[in-house]
């Protein structure tokens, strides 16, 4: 039998028109069209990285220091390789205004230049000036720009002035655009541009100060940047500096979007899934409807395969209207609002067509179509001949032939195995695939477990007709309730899972941590600073307590002689400098888990201490050899203790500790956690920054509001996943009302003629669909909860309590939805003339 | 094997003609709508070719379920109730058709009917009560 024949024979049956597939087309359209779209956007935004890389990082190569500039070998080898060389100053400080007697103090990034900057790209002024114009000094004070937050928050007007440390700087314009803004990641405070030379006397660039010193290399148009990348690692690999060059502008960002992307295609995943039980059903009912004609068929010639090739070529026809119109939203709309997405997003976007999110979204639609429609296909095989002999079975519920099984697990394992491929985790797939089967077989359980106690209670809801009549139908196997609290409950349970996570996590950052966590803390504390920094908190009666370290900051480079990153993978620790403090003996906090902590007057070999947990995950063991640069300088030190460091306060934490002789002689400064009432916080600030100009305060509630505010658009982004979600369950759920409603009608006539009222007929509609729905809120609460606590415990490492009132809204969501879909059909059902039912049933 | 069915059965989404040739085209004949003309021509329905189910009377719908039956030219058809849903004169026009169409193809005609005028047309009757022959009045 051919594929022709049956494509003819499909092409003739699909003539009766598209009721009953507009819910399959709309399910697969709208999972197709969520996860093209997120695919679009995060193509886009990887587009614009690569494509603006040498904007976003200011030049074609940048080197890194932390603390120090570069020394003269180190230049002379930059200016040997590029064509210009621009020197930035990276650092934190807060700008001071005076005004009537009164002072205000803001937290800015200073962003120090000097005449080469920017290589690439163009700085927007607010005024229109062009931005190499206005460094040039004409009055008594150095210019500075800054950011409109920064200038709004201190009230300062161009042609004003304010201080950076003992330097008086005037506001020449407000910089509405930094072109390597982006690519200078996640920092705390508005940016404040100076030329580095006007910092020379304002004492803020002090040895050990906090800061970091970006070269960013014009190189000349043929030079290969693989191979400068290569010479580095073997001309300056000693001297601990970090390397980026435009391909990778912002690693950062590019990760973030990765990680999010990834994330939010399993929310769209799940909304396949979702939709992939209305399209399973859809399938079902249609195949019901033509149990007839398969069975004529059948009379007339056809086989099994005949059987299956039919229907196979009608229903992936129909998935492929769902996909296209799936790719035509998901990719148009991300394009049409590329306005927008270029307003609101802080780096370059580029949308257009991406051939990626085409070929994966279109590869998760017709893979979820195939899983999901293969087993009623199959099961169409079932159908006789004989169903057309008078009172033939005309059931098609039996399982199908065990090749279609052996199919349906296969197409399963290949769409994991793409899932893993196109995600790149496979412990996120897997988790989350674990998750979506274990939601499904608890709600499927479920909607047994429902149905059985619908039918045990039936016996107690006598005198109560329209409880029993609810009652009878949920337990009766024609009301399909395991499709309905399937495809509502899976939906919730997304919903109620990203509540859960969300919720919690709000929950550890803003209710959590105030209690505990230090007020403010202070940095770039010079050592001949200290004994007045402490006699000043020590008079100041509203300070409960403040705690004090010295700090460096260096780059793990090596772990027993190998480097770090072929012992430790890509472990957090690393990536990136980290601080490092000293102290010869223990803090009384201080709890060693094994190994024990050095002698107070040690000056041998240098010994570290490391964090256990961090430790642990790295594979390092006592006696490990760790080389660290410490601007520039490598220190070789064994690790001959493990102590717990608990990040979770917000307070001093450090990776790794060293005996004192070991860091002595690099210069450093302090950092102090200060822990003080809220009421005090003021003036605490007023009193240690005129004693102290050069020193920073970060003020821990704001930069809890900052990483709240990201946590808020990651929120925002998730949600709109999950709307998506929930928008093909309620579709699921209007498909299925619709099947029923051949049902409902025969029902309602029937009650009619025995007496019952509309008014009763209808409400038992309602509470039928309201237990269905408030069944599926319950598991979906549960399932939600489970997945909440995996997440929160095991990815965030927080604890977990459940957020009550999301769980509730997640049980009234379910009700409600399920009785608006209901209700719209229920009235039709009562609409229609008892007389035209009953005289056209069979 | 050619069916017909007392319900008629046809493929609603389909015209007469095609309703006819399928059956040719499930077994792979090339020239498959040449015949079901010939076999619509037969039962009289070439000017209702087509036209799909729903636009036909009982009576046509049968004709064409009979043309359907018989294009292939079985060795054995099998009728069920053929005359169960239609009126007097449409059955007896359709068992003549049927006989007649017995004797054009020369298949051996199964009926199934509770209407003993009928049974009498054919060769040998076989009777069932309650499932089982009954092999008193069966002749």
């Amino acid at each position: 039998m051919s594929w022709r024949v049956s494509a003819k024979i499909a092409r003739r049956e699909l003539r009766g028109g598209l009721s009953g597939f507009r819910i399959l087309i709309a399910c697969l359209a709208l999972g197709v069209a969520a996860i093209a779209a997120v695919g679009t956007v995060r193509s886009g935004i990887q587009a614009g990285l690569v494509s603006k890389g040498a904007e976003l990082l200011g030049g074609d190569a940048e080197a890194e220091f932390t603390y120090r500039f570069a020394n003269q070998s180190e230049h002379m080898w930059m200016q040997g390789q590029a064509t210009t060389v621009s020197q930035i100053v990276d650092f934190r400080s807060m700008a001071v205004v005076e005004r009537n007697g009164k002072i205000e103090r803001g937290l800015t990034q200073i962003k120090a230049i000097d005449e080469f900057y920017p290589i690439y790209g163009k700085p927007k002024l607010r005024s229109g000036e062009e931005f190499s114009k206005v460094f040039v000094q004409t009055g008594d004070h150095p210019p500075a720009l800054m950011e409109r937050l920064i200038a709004d928050r201190l009230a300062l007007e161009i042609g004003d002035t304010f201080k950076l440390g003992t330097t008086t700087f005037i506001l020449a314009d407000i910089i509405t655009l930094i072109p390597d803004g982006a690519g200078d990641g996640f920092g705390l405070g508005p940016r404040t541009l100076v030329m580095t030379k006007d910092l020379e006397k304002s004492g803020l660039i002090a040895p050990g100060t906090l800061f970091s010193t970006k070269y960013r290399l014009k190189l000349p148009p043929d030079a290969d940047l693989d191979t400068l990348a290569k010479l580095v690692e073997i001309d300056l690999s000693s001297s601990g500096l970090r390397w980026r060059d435009a391909r990778k502008a912002a690693p950062g960002i590019s990760a973030f979007i990765d990680r999010l992307g990834s994330f939010l295609t399993l929310v769209g995943l799940a909304g396949l899934a979702v939709g992939g039980i209305g399209v399973s059903s859809a399938v079902r009912t249609y195949l019901d409807r033509k149990i007839t004609v398969i069975a004529t068929l059948r009379s007339i010639g056809a086989g099994n395969a005949t059987i299956f090739q039919i229907y196979f070529v009608q229903i992936a026809a129909l998935s492929l209207i769902g996909i296209s119109i799936g790719l035509i939203i998901g990719i148009g709309v991300p394009i049409a609002f590329e306005p927008l997405f270029t307003a609101m997003l802080p780096f370059p976007i580029t949308l257009t067509i991406f051939a990626r999110p085409i070929i994966e979204s279109m590869v998760y639609g017709a893979l979820a179509a195939l899983i999901f429609t293969i087993w009623p296909l199959a099961q169409a095989e079932n159908v006789k001949a004989a169903t057309l002999f008078r009172d033939a079975s005309r059931t098609t519920s039996t399982l199908p032939r065990f090749i279609y099984v052996l199919i349906s697990v296969g197409l399963t394992a290949l769409m994991l195995a793409l899932v893993c491929y196109f995600i790149g985790s496979i412990s996120l797939t897997l988790w989350t695939a674990t998750g979506a089967v274990g939601a499904l077989s608890i709600l499927y359980i479920s909607a047994i477990a429902t149905r059985k106690i619908a039918q045990r209670v039936q016996i107690w809801s006598k005198g109560r007709s329209i409880l029993r009549w609810a009652l009878s139908a949920i337990g009766g196997k024609s009301e399909g309730s395991t499709a309905v609290i399937l495809s509502i409950g899976l939906g919730l349970s997304v919903l109620a899972s990203i509540g859960q996570i969300d919720g919690n996590l709000r929950q550890a950052i803003k209710q959590d941590l105030p209690e505990i966590a230090p007020s403010y803390f202070f940095i770039d504390i010079q050592k001949s600073q200290m004994p007045a920094f402490r006699k000043l908190l020590n008079a100041d009666l509203e300070v409960d307590s403040f705690e004090e370290a010295p700090m460096l900051r260096g780059i793990i480079s090596r772990i027993n002689d190998q480097p770090a990153e072929k012992v430790a993978g890509d472990h957090w620790v690393i990536q990136g400098d980290r601080g490092i403090t000293y102290a010869s003996i223990p803090s009384a906090e201080t709890e060693i888990t094994s190994g024990e902590w050095w002698p107070q007057d040690y000056s041998g070999p240098a010994q570290i201490s490391f964090a256990a947990e961090e430790g642990e995950e790295m594979g390092l063991m006592l006696g490990d050899e760790l080389t660290i640069n410490v601007l520039g300088r490598e220190i070789t030190g064994k690790i001959t203790s493990f102590r717990n460091v608990d990040f979770s306060t917000a307070g001093m934490g450090f990776i790794l500790a060293m005996n004192p002789s070991a860091l002595a002689g690099a210069p450093h400064s302090f950092i102090a956690t200060v822990y003080t009432t809220p009421e005090n916080e003021a003036s605490l600030l007023r009193n240690l920054a005129e004693a102290f100009p050069n020193i920073t305060a970060i003020r821990v509630r704001d930069a809890i509001d900052q990483v709240s505010s990201v946590l808020n658009s990651i929120a925002a982004a998730t949600s709109y996943g999950a709307l998506a979600t929930l928008l093909t369950g309620f579709l699921v759920l209007i498909g299925s009302a619709a099947s029923a409603l051949h049902a409902r009608r025969y029902e309602a006539a029937i009650l009619k003629t025995l007496g019952a009222t509309r008014r009763s007929i209808v409400l038992s509609f309602a509470l039928r669909a309201a237990i269905m729905g408030m069944a599926a809120g319950f598991v979906a609460i549960g399932a939600g909860a489970l997945g909440g606590w995996a997440v929160t415990r095991f990815v965030m490492n927080t604890s977990f309590t459940v957020i009550w009132p999301n769980a509730v809204a997640i049980i009234f969501g379910g009700v409600f939805a399920n009785v608006l879909a209901n209700m719209a059909f229920a009235v039709r059902a009562l609409n229609t003339p008892v007389t035209q039912i009953l005289r056209t049933r069979e | 094997m050619g069916i017909v069915f007392q319900s008629f059965h046809l493929i609603p989404t389909m015209s007469a003609l095609e309703n006819v040739a399928t059956p040719l085209e499930l077994a792979g004949v090339t020239d498959a709508f040449k015949k079901a003309r010939g076999a619509l021509d037969t039962v009289g329905l070439t000017h209702r070719q087509d036209h799909f189910p729903g636009q036909l009377s009982g009576g046509e719908q049968q004709r064409v379920a009979l043309a359907r039956a018989v294009v292939a030219q079985p060795k054995i058809l099998l009728a069920d109730e053929p005359t169960g849903n239609l009126d007097g004169i449409n059955g007896i026009a359709i068992m003549d058709l049927l006989f007649s169409l017995r004797d054009q193809f020369g298949s051996t005609l199964i009926l199934v009917t509770h209407d003993p005028l009928l049974a009498n047309r054919c060769n040998r009757i076989i009777r069932l009560h309650d499932g089982e022959i009954d092999h008193k009045v069966t002749s």
